[in-house]
């Protein structure tokens, strides 16, 4: 892992139109080229808003977003299309495309406005759908897979986008242990092969079984950041849950422990 | 009945779905089949435009035998004048209509969405209505102001749903589309009211049901620019409006510009349809009913599907207009047929759908 940031904030303020209070405030951070980054707080802490921020579709009031050491503003839609991948929560889909369409469409941004995806784009998905394990769901319609087949559809397309840094908003919150681990290996598979990931989550547990960098965040501030052997402490946890949080080892890996 | 064969076509080319995992029809294949079922649907299409040109009521009911072509000039008229710019007006009344309902049920996400949406029928009909009461029975001004108006829904729509203080943006247009429609209608209600009964109210009426009774090349020669950029710029978007449909953050972060790319082809959906219904009054279930056809054929993805639908759309209003024109010694309104048309094929879908439904 090499410790040059691929994406890094500087002094990010940002407030929804209409709100009062800042949701990010003053928020400096990096994120390791090639690492997996967990970004972790409570719910309503200002994940989401600081993915979107960094995918530049939300534009701060004030601070700067920087890609590989330039800044995010000076590249094209299509080009940071390219670069950066997401994955949402929660897609609503209203027509019933099949697996294959859906993962097309993760071509979108190497095609042209009015182009049609080519062989060259059929083959790349068909890897894809592999890679995901997702071959023989190819021809169904994606309004009838179970939520955690959905979810590995969606990272699939992200696959057939082929970013270089991939988003992903909470990915494994609905998901039961079977598909939890599917999507978990996915993504480790994801990341050897050179994919900055960045997940948000508010489950700790999730962040550690396969973050190696972890960001910490309550009410749109930074409690720590760092290396998760660094900053994964009970004291960093309490502050970022406003609760008194327990840590405990099994075989080896850290568990956190909620109170109660 | 035929729409009953037509469903189980499209489900006998999803059944090998089941065996995904061991079949081995390559994507390829797949693919250019469909592209020869499109074709299929081309070849249709020009063969009842030719097909239609000896449907009518001279010399006998029904079938003009085409030898007397060379022969009866009335005949020759009757082709060259009248029944060509019809058809033609028909087939693009059709292929407009239903890629513009296509286009608005996707970039609405709502199935049950028309392109007489947003105010925009409604307008049309207000427009007509007025240019009825004001000036008469004129009809390059009935097409003016029907085409204004039209557009004048699209707008106040927008306004309106700007100034919605609840739910998301496709909620807010669905809900000022509604108000709009709503405005309108209770306009041409008070037109109505206002007309004289003998010379003008049957004219509006008239008007409202829809029909091609009057087309002649100036019509054609109107509409034709205007749908055909229109359908130009609504085809060639056709696979990036499968981003289009997706949430806004994935629609982004695929590399679309969601606001502005959904703007310029519901523009251009507006545009065909007020440059139709203008000069056809308001011929309604053609928009809404062809789109489920076509996704029923193709599936979703509207790199073929949309195609599937303009094709189809075109096809459904010839006949409907064949229909219209030859049944009875008078004219039937054509908003009659396809309402009547349109219905049924509507209970139909959903019903099999339903059945469908259950089995998945």
């Amino acid at each position: 892992m090499t410790s040059l940031p691929i994406i890094s904030l500087r002094d990010i303020r940002f407030q929804y139109n209409g709100s009062g209070k800042p949701v990010l405030d003053h928020l400096t951070l990096d994120i390791p080229s090639g690492s997996v980054t967990a970004i972790l707080g409570p719910n309503g802490s200002g994940k989401t808003t600081l993915l979107l921020i960094m995918l530049g579709m939300l534009v701060p009031q004030e601070g700067d977003v920087h890609f590989e050491g330039k800044p995010s503003s000076g590249f094209s839609r299509a080009t940071l299309s390219r670069l950066i991948g997401l994955v949402p929560q929660g897609e609503r889909i209203a027509f019933n495309f099949t697996v294959s369409e859906y993962v097309m469409m993760g071509r979108a941004p190497h095609l042209g406005t009015l182009s049609t995806p080519s062989r060259e784009d059929e083959e790349i998905v068909h890897q894809a759908l592999e890679q995901a394990g997702l071959t023989a769901l190819r021809h169904r319609v994606i309004t009838a897979l179970s939520s955690g087949e959905r979810q590995l559809v969606t990272i699939a397309r992200s696959l057939a986008q082929q970013p270089q840094v991939l988003l992903l908003d909470e990915p494994t919150t609905h998901l039961d242990l079977h598909n939890r681990s599917k999507v978990l290996d996915l993504l480790r598979i994801l990341n050897q092969n050179g994919t900055t990931l960045i997940i948000t989550t508010h489950d700790p547990n999730a962040a550690v079984s396969l973050a190696n960098h972890i960001i910490m965040m309550r009410d749109g501030y930074l409690v720590s950041a760092g290396d998760v052997s660094d900053v994964l402490t009970a004291a960093n946890l309490s502050e970022t849950y406003g609760l008194p949080v327990q840590m405990t080892h099994v075989d080896g890996r850290p568990v956190i422990l909620p109170p109660g | 009945m035929r729409l009953v064969g037509v469903f189980h076509a499209r489900q006998q080319y999803e059944a090998p779905d089941e065996y995904g995992s061991i079949t081995t029809m390559s994507e390829t294949t797949s693919r250019s089949a469909t592209v020869r079922r499109l074709a299929l649907f081309g070849l249709i299409a020009i063969a009842l435009l030719v097909l239609s040109l000896f449907i009518g009521r001279y010399p006998k009911p029904f079938l003009m035998p085409p030898r007397i072509l060379f022969n009866d000039t009335l005949a020759q008229r009757l082709v060259l004048y009248l029944r060509l710019p019809r058809l033609l007006v028909a087939f693009m009344m059709g292929m407009a209509l239903s890629t513009a309902g296509f286009v608005m049920q996707m970039l609405f996400r709502n199935p049950l969405v028309s392109p007489g949406f947003l105010g925009v029928s409604q307008g049309a009909a207000f427009g007509a209505a007025l240019s009825i009461l004001l000036i008469g029975w004129s009809p390059l001004m009935v097409q003016v102001m029907a085409g204004t108006f039209a557009f004048a829904g699209l707008i106040l729509s927008f306004l309106l749903a700007r100034n919605i203080r609840f739910g998301g943006w496709h909620l807010r247009l669905v809900l000022a589309g509604i108000a709009v429609s709503a405005l309108f209608s209770s306009g041409v209600g008070v037109i109505k009211y206002l007309a004289d009964p003998l010379r003008e109210l049957p004219d509006i009426v008239f008007w409202m049901l829809g029909g091609l009774y009057a087309i002649t090349w100036d019509e054609v020669l109107i509409v034709t620019p205007i749908v055909f950029i229109a359908l130009a710029v609504m085809i060639a978007m056709r696979w990036r409006l499968n981003i289009l449909t997706l949430n806004d953050e994935s629609a982004y972060s695929l590399g679309a510009a969601p606001g502005r790319e959904r703007v310029l082809i519901l523009v251009a959906a507006v545009a065909a349809t007020a440059a139709v219904i203008a000069v056809s009054g308001l011929v309604s279930w053609v928009g809404l009913i062809v789109p489920h056809i076509a996704r029923r054929l193709f599936g979703a993805d509207a790199q073929y599907s949309l195609p599937a639908s303009t094709l189809i759309g075109g096809i459904f209003a010839v006949m409907c207009d064949d229909l219209a024109r030859t049944i009875l010694a008078g004219e039937i309104p054509l908003g009659i047929i396809t309402s009547l048309l349109g219905a049924l094929a509507f209970a139909l879908i959903f019903a099999s759908h339903h059945a469908a439904g259950k089995s998945t």
